[in-house]
């Protein structure tokens, strides 16, 4: 009961019949009143039905899917694994044979062998276009690039994206780099978004 | 072991009032039960202590498995959870210590491996399509015998009950785990304190929060 209401709150309520439910002493002061009281005793009687249903409902779903046949299988397979609990893993026996032929000393030699000249073919390939990319720009050996560049449309920027922000970034980042200057031709020959925009308005 | 065990406390327990004195005594007898278990294995008793805990198993499965279900809505799931808490249970029964029922440590097991199951499929369902699992099919329920035979009947029953998961599931994670332990399974205020951590006076609060929410929602929706 409140200081302003004569009536139980819902919590009371709840409280009562949780502790009633459960076969622990109930609320005295609360079944006095649900006694005497017409209106909390109504609620009271809704609020049982409502929650002792919902209870039943929960419950005879869980059962109609565990049923005893089930649970005993569930019990025979907890028995089962935990029987099994602290045994060594088994293990399994590769194929003999095989292992053996792993083992052996020169077979071994070729893998090596073929590993080293791998790592030497591209550290050799990576020097070689390197050099090659150099020479290129220096002897402006740029055509097919150039193409490249001009075929791209100035408008695939999209505003306002981060991957707008990550490719000025880029872009700043190239500026940067030495050999930019030499570029520098081939920027100006390219499309300006500015221009575009401006020519288009 | 069978169902008719004289140790047997999960569903005796339930009926409340009239039974609760017999079933405290059960609950003390599965504590004295785990104990013996806990001796029986630091002895090397091996083969006696699991004669023991298939009677444990056996006590408190069916309530396991609607706590399981409860949370998982998955029969599969839910079936695995309760098979993973037990063999935990027992691969972890030298840490039992009696201040507490043996159903209080147990249930507390068998809801962190639930709610580390539901994380996991949680991340899993953002990749996948999850599956649309209520356990059997519904011929199979049939078979069974516990579900209505009138078509009309079950469709009703599926949808009331269908409703009521979805409800109980719109509840925040700390009120739906209380709200399903002392409504559900019938822990009191106490024994859901000491499982979860929380203060006993915070479980009913909890509790009552979550009874005012569910009731709101369903009405809302119906």
């Amino acid at each position: 009961m409140s200081m302003h209401s004569p009536h139980l709150h819902d919590d009371r309520l709840l409280e009562h019949y949780a502790t009633e439910r459960t076969g622990e002493p109930g609320i005295s002061a609360v079944a006095n009143h649900l006694a005497l009281c017409v209106d909390c005793s109504g609620r009271y009687t809704a609020l049982k039905e409502w929650l002792d249903g919902a209870r039943s409902e929960a419950i005879a779903e869980a059962d109609e899917i565990f049923t005893a046949d089930r649970l005993k299988r569930q019990q025979h397979q907890i028995l089962r694994r935990i029987e099994h609990l602290g045994q060594p893993a088994r293990v399994l026996s590769f194929p003999g044979r095989l292992g053996q032929t792993f083992r052996r000393g020169s077979a071994r030699v070729a893998p090596r062998w073929l590993a080293a000249a791998a790592a030497a073919g591209l550290f050799v390939g990576v020097a070689v276009g390197g050099a090659f990319f150099e020479v290129g720009l220096r002897h402006g050996g740029l055509t097919a690039r150039r193409s490249v560049q001009t075929k791209t449309p100035p408008n695939v920027i999209v505003p306002g994206t981060s991957d707008e922000d990550a490719f000025l970034s880029d872009l700043e980042l190239a500026l940067e780099r030495r050999g930019a200057g030499e570029l520098e031709p081939l920027d100006e020959l390219t499309p300006h978004l500015r221009g575009v925009s401006a020519q288009l308005r | 072991m069978s169902e008719t065990s004289p140790l047997r406390l999960a569903d005796s327990r339930r009926p409340a009032a009239d039974s609760a004195a017999s079933a405290r005594t059960d609950v003390a007898d599965d504590t004295r039960l785990a104990v013996e278990i806990r001796e029986l294995v630091g002895r090397g008793a091996v083969d006696e202590a699991h004669e023991r805990f298939a009677l444990l198993v056996a006590n408190h499965q069916r309530r396991a498995s609607r706590i399981a279900f409860q949370y998982l809505r998955d029969s599969a799931e839910a079936d695995e959870a309760v098979q993973d808490a037990f063999v935990k249970a027992f691969s972890h029964i030298a840490t039992y210590r009696e201040a507490w029922p043996f159903e209080v440590w147990f249930t507390r097991v068998l809801i962190n491996g639930c709610l580390d199951r539901r994380k996991a499929r949680a991340r899993r369902d953002r990749w996948l399509v999850p599956a649309d699992d209520v356990g059997l099919g519904d011929a199979q329920r049939s078979i069974a015998g516990t579900i209505p035979i009138d078509p009309e009947q079950r469709l009703l029953a599926r949808e009331r009950r269908h409703r009521l998961a979805s409800a109980v599931d719109q509840l925040d994670g700390r009120q739906r785990t209380i709200f399903m332990l002392c409504h559900y399974a019938d822990f009191t205020a106490r024994e859901v304190s000491a499982m979860t951590g929380l203060n006993e006076s915070t479980v009913r609060v909890h509790l009552f929060r979550a009874a005012r929410k569910l009731r709101a929602i369903l009405e809302r929706k119906g």
